[in-house]
């Protein structure tokens, strides 16, 4: 064994004091040779290294990446969540969606449940009738209204608000008959064609959409009473 | 410097590990690998290499990482990510600069800076050019000859570990024993290469 292996050996390796390291660096540039075995002893070490770190880039390159299985798992996971948020959003948009029937019925719950009271109106019966209504007294508001709607003239308003109470009780035969008695009179904004249009939507029989569907067409054409919710509805209703 | 406990679990736990060498040093290494893997993507989209030298770039980057934190020159000013981001990075640039003007790489010359650091100037100088002379390929070729146990005990030592671990690795009596037959296998390998020149003259 080389003493002078040894010696270079214990400089690198921080063996040697500092007094024994300065002497190390002297005999470096006073002897050639010395010279040559501490860059024999420094390429070695050089050379060693980049064989390791070859064996290493191999070994980690063949290393599996479990991450990539973790990855996949997060993708599945991902794609589970994206598939329930749009199942989700399917069913809110099918389910939430309301039918222009459950539009109808809305309407009537919110605009019909109360008829506004005339200060104009000349006739006391059609107060009467109306305050029957609001206080749904329909049999007194029907008895009412037949009463003022058979009088010759008849009032339209008479048979408008007959025509709601049989629509609010139901009754959508009877309301319909109404409502076409009311399309009968020349006014100059008749709410008729919508009104029908709501009775046919809420009782729903054969063709009774369609009908409806071309009810509130001419409702939305001719800007009649109505015109902001029939243009809702005829969005949902199929053609 | 952020002390152990400031690092993330996983972070802490691959630093103790790798700090602490012994064979299971390996399973640390791994670790290492694994956790910043994803690395490798965004050397891919952000410095345009090919997926093969981005995956080449980040082994480079984990083996440098590895040996800083071995040899403490990791002084934890940073997360240990964002310290092997940084260091990714500048491989995917040298790698993408050699892709594009033939300059050699860095990190090939990296250790032995290190070491010839550690001598004065005058020496560093006079080393250096007789290094500048010798024939690498007379030492890969002298390494393959000096028998697979002395070339293991010296790759061990050149990975960072102690020679009281290589003892404990390899089951050798002491540290002292490993020191004495290190010290044999570079000897051996200046033999060979004595003989190499020789036969060549």
């Amino acid at each position: 064994m080389s003493e002078i292996s040894d010696y270079i050996d214990d400089y690198f390796t921080g063996a040697l004091s500092a007094e024994e390291k300065q002497v190390f660096a002297d005999r470096c540039v006073s002897d050639n040779d010395f010279a040559q075995e501490v860059a024999f002893y420094l390429s070695a070490r050089a050379t060693l290294k980049a064989q390791l770190q070859d064996q290493k880039q191999q070994a980690l390159a063949a290393t599996t990446v479990p991450k990539a299985k973790v990855r996949r798992i997060t993708l599945y996971l991902a794609a589970a969540v994206l598939t329930g948020i749009l199942a989700l959003a399917g069913w809110w948009i099918f389910f939430s969606t309301p039918s222009v029937q459950q539009l109808s019925s809305r309407y009537i719950k919110e605009h019909l449940q109360q008829l506004g009271t005339t200060m104009h109106s000349g006739s006391d019966s059609l107060q009467s009738g109306i305050a029957a209504y609001n206080n749904k007294d329909y049999q007194q508001a029907e008895a009412i209204f037949t009463a003022l709607s058979k009088q010759e003239p008849g009032t339209p308003d008479a048979v408008k608000y007959l025509g709601l109470v049989y629509l609010v009780t139901g009754k959508y035969d009877a309301a319909i008959v109404q409502f076409n008695r009311l399309i009968q009179y020349p006014l100059y904004a008749n709410p008729g064609p919508f009104y029908k249009a709501l009775a046919l939507l809420q009782r729903n029989g054969p063709g009774d959409r369609q009908q409806a569907r071309t009810l509130l067409e001419e409702v939305r054409s001719n800007q009649l009473p109505g015109n902001k919710p029939a243009d809702e509805w005829l969005k949902n209703i199929s053609p | 410097m952020i002390p152990l406990s400031a690092y993330n679990g996983q972070e802490q736990e691959i630093l103790a590990g790798l700090r602490q060498g012994g064979h299971q040093r390996r399973s640390y290494e791994e670790q290492l690998y694994n956790t910043f893997h994803y690395f490798t993507r965004e050397g891919a989209r952000k410095y345009g290499l090919t997926e093969e030298d981005s995956a080449s770039a980040y082994s480079d980057t984990i083996i440098s990482v590895i040996d800083n934190i071995v040899y403490n020159r990791f002084e934890g000013r940073s997360s240990l990510k964002s310290y092997t981001y940084q260091i990714f990075s500048n491989k995917c640039v040298d790698l993408k600069r050699k892709s594009t003007t033939n300059k050699e790489k860095v990190h090939q010359t990296h250790h032995l800076d290190t070491l010839i650091m550690m001598l004065p100037d005058n020496a560093r100088s006079v080393v250096q050019q007789l290094i500048d002379n010798s024939n690498r390929s007379l030492l890969e070729k002298g390494l393959r000859e000096i028998g697979e146990k002395c070339k293991q005990v010296l790759l061990l030592f050149e990975d960072g570990y102690s020679d009281r671990e290589i003892a404990a690795m390899l089951e050798y009596n002491s540290a002292d024993v490993v020191k004495v037959s290190r010290r044999r296998c570079m000897d051996k390998l200046k033999e060979k290469i004595g003989a190499f020149n020789r036969n060549y003259e």
